[in-house]
């Protein structure tokens, strides 16, 4: 709601491979809760810590209601975000 | 003494049959330097040549200037294309005909029978029931509209005011999961209700405006034939399919194999009746802040939808999680695998560039073409306007959903409301929400609209605030109470205003310009007139497109992205929708509020300047001198 700034990124309409590399992404199945995700898409590691990991990277299932449950046409990110910031 | 052997003439006309079994007229032409060479004509021009030598046959051309012929060829630089009329109900005058291909514009006139146009340059001889003069003027095909939710304005407006009068001949509404059928009598409430939070419908506009004669699609689209003046291309809304197969459980889980049967058939029912398409929302919320029910649909079953729309090639529209790239992205793919998988356009809207996520639009337009060049169509629709909002606080503008207690109080009855703004500690709440988390005030930047006293209007609440020495929110609340909640603020380039940014965007051939909303957030901003800010801004202002390719993009690429069949170009034998401009004045006027809704209820409107003559399906619907006329020639472009 605050007054907008003047965007100053000279560069932002520039291509940038980097920047589009694919973020790995499941969509739920019927049933599905984070545990189940975290088993399928994270096998190595331990549940209770894939389960952290995976809440983390998807902050949005947590900004709506219902919070943190999901909703059938969810994205679910099983790889974190850019490290340069380029995601959003 | 000139040798009149050496002086370039016409030496012979001959009628001939062309090859597409219409006569021609063969002119053979002698050159200074005595040789013998022929130029064939079809009808139009042989016309005009005829009447530029002031003869009455072809025989008489013989001895005439070779100028004469010089100058009518110079004068049309494109062929003339007529199919049969002899006389013209309506016939376009001395236009420069910009004909939605992206062709280079050209000279000529226009003639238009039985809705169809007969004639498309050139000149004509024949007569018309009504003649316009276009001269310096631009003729172009009707523009075409293709995100509105004109769903129930429709039913007590079928001009779909004043979008008609901006030149827009042909809206596609329905979209973001919400249409008004197929939908069962038991799901109005639910639907209206939709329809209310998420297009800020107000209760008016569903309660008493019309008559509800329909559940199926097909009895929707009998309601609006014969009452519309604009081409109405509806989408069946995911949500409501839901609804009709599951009930209440549609926002409550997944649908069995057995309900996405049932969509699937109500689907295909509505595409056999007329739907452009199915449309869905990864992002909207009903009235009580719940997600709608297209949302709760897994990905099998939108691809047991899609696969319905593969049967007839129909389009799928979505909104995406626009406020993340990241899921953006991730939608771009589901669509393109969609889009490839059963052979059906897609389209997502909105993609808006703001300073919030700066990388958006290039990172979304560099995946869209991505997609493209797997086989894929998914058409990113960009808006052409600004993004600004403008609200009182006599209505739950979405200004307000980050902060829920204004929000919460908005939406009580208005005794109630105004009695909460009075309240000491109730205010205390508000001001807190609004000033108090260390940021500064969120209300400074807005400003005052409306107000009864001229001198506060165009001014700043943080101007006003420190002039009375107290907060803008303050001064928000107190301003209100004074003019009964009537009071306007405009929050103005709250992103996507950057015309150096914009611009290169609008001109990139994978982007699809759209996403006005037109007919929704009626009581925040206006959703009309971005065809003409298309025109004055990038066209006129920062030469991002040409005048050609800015027709082409709402006009035969619109028709072409949907599957619009007979519209959107100017050529014989098309459908003669035809819109008659200024360009160098068309614009949007300035955002005005307006109580021309059902029951005297508030809008914000934009007229439209520079837009002279607007004809669908062969009638004058609007014109500049007229105003709006009583036809009602729109139709339903699928059924």
């Amino acid at each position: 709601l605050n007054a907008p700034a003047k965007p100053n990124h000279e560069d932002d309409m520039k291509t940038n491979e980097r920047a589009n590399e694919r973020r790995a992404f499941v969509s739920p199945e019927p049933g599905d809760s984070w545990q189940a995700i975290a088993t399928r898409a994270l096998p190595d590691e331990p549940v209770d810590e894939a389960v952290a990991k995976l809440k983390g990277w998807n902050l949005h299932l947590f900004t709506r209601i219902p919070s943190g449950e999901f909703l059938g046409c969810d994205v679910v990110f099983v790889t974190p975000p850019q490290a340069d910031g380029a995601g959003a | 003494v000139p040798d009149p052997a050496s002086e370039p003439i016409i030496t012979e006309a001959i009628v001939a049959p062309g090859h597409d079994g219409e006569a021609v007229l063969v002119v053979r032409v002698r050159h200074e330097n005595g040789a013998i060479d022929s130029v064939t004509l079809d009808e139009g021009r042989a016309q005009q040549l005829i009447e530029a030598c002031a003869v009455e046959t072809a025989a008489e051309l013989r001895g005439q200037p070779r100028q004469r012929l010089l100058d009518v060829l110079e004068s049309s630089t494109a062929p003339v294309r007529r199919i049969g009329a002899s006389m013209f109900d309506i016939l376009i005058r001395n236009g420069r005909i910009v004909d939605g291909s992206g062709q280079p514009a050209y000279a000529g006139d226009l003639g238009i029978t039985d809705g169809r146009l007969t004639l498309v340059g050139g000149h004509a001889a024949s007569p018309a029931r009504i003649e316009i003069d276009a001269k310096n003027q631009v003729v172009a095909p009707g523009f075409i509209d293709p995100h509105t939710h004109f769903d129930a304005q429709l039913l007590w407006d079928g001009q779909a005011r004043p979008a008609l009068e901006h030149g827009v001949t042909t809206v596609v509404h329905g979209n973001c999961s919400l249409s008004l059928a197929p939908l069962k009598a038991e799901h109005r409430p639910k639907v209206v209700g939709m329809f209310q939070q998420i297009e800020e419908m107000p209760d008016a506009a569903f309660d008493g405006a019309f008559e509800w004669t329909w559940e199926s699609f097909e009895d929707y689209v009998a309601a609006l034939r014969g009452q519309v003046a604009v081409n109405v291309a509806p989408l069946a809304g995911h949500s409501p399919i839901r609804m009709w197969a599951m009930g209440a459980d549609a926002q409550k889980r997944a649908a069995t194999p057995e309900e996405i049967g049932t969509m699937q058939d109500l689907l295909r029912r509505c595409l056999e009746a007329g739907a452009i398409g199915l449309s869905t929302s990864y992002v909207d919320v009903d009235e009580n802040l719940f997600p709608v029910p297209s949302r709760f649909a897994h990905y099998e079953e939108l691809d047991a939808l899609a696969a319905v729309l593969g049967e007839f090639g129909r389009m799928l529209q979505v909104v995406p999680e626009f406020y993340s790239t990241d899921i953006t992205l991730a939608r771009v793919d589901q669509l393109a695998e969609l889009s490839r998988k059963h052979g059906i356009p897609t389209t997502f809207s909105p993609l808006f560039d703001s300073i919030a996520q700066p990388t958006n639009v290039s990172r979304v337009l560099d995946r869209v073409a991505e997609q493209f060049a797997s086989g894929a169509r998914v058409w990113p629709q960009v808006q052409t306007r600004p993004i600004d909002i403008s609200f009182s606080l006599d209505v739950a503008s979405l200004f307000f959903v980050s902060l829920p207690i204004w929000y919460l109080i908005l939406r009580l009855p208005r005794d109630q409301k105004i009695a909460a703004f009075q309240d000491p500690d109730t205010r205390k709440k508000l001001l807190e929400a609004a000033e108090g988390d260390g940021r500064g005030s969120r209300f400074g930047h807005l400003r005052i609209r409306d107000h009864h006293d001229p001198a506060l209007n165009g001014r700043t609440l943080a101007e006003v605030s420190s002039e009375r020495g107290t907060t803008p929110a303050t001064v928000m609340i107190d301003l209100s109470l004074e003019e009964g909640l009537s009071i306007q603020f405009l929050s103005a380039n709250m992103g996507h205003e950057d015309s150096s940014r914009i611009g290169p965007v609008l001109a990139n051939d994978l982007v699809h310009i759209g996403a006005s909303d037109a007919g929704a957030h009626i009581q925040s901003f206006a959703t009309y007139g971005d065809t003409g800010y298309l025109f004055s801004e990038f066209v006129r202002r920062g030469g991002h497109l040409g005048l050609e390719k800015a027709v082409r993009k709402i006009t035969s690429d619109t028709a072409r992205i949907w599957g619009i069949p007979d519209r959107g170009l100017l050529q014989p034998g098309m459908a003669a929708d035809v819109v008659i401009f200024d360009p160098e004045t068309i614009a949007r006027g300035e955002e005005i509020p307006t109580h021309d809704m059902p029951e005297g209820g508030m809008r914000y409107v934009r007229s439209a300047s520079g837009i002279d003559t607007v004809i669908v399906n062969g009638e004058i619907t609007w014109s500049r001198e007229g105003g709006y006329t009583d036809a009602r020639p729109g139709v339903v472009t699928h059924a």
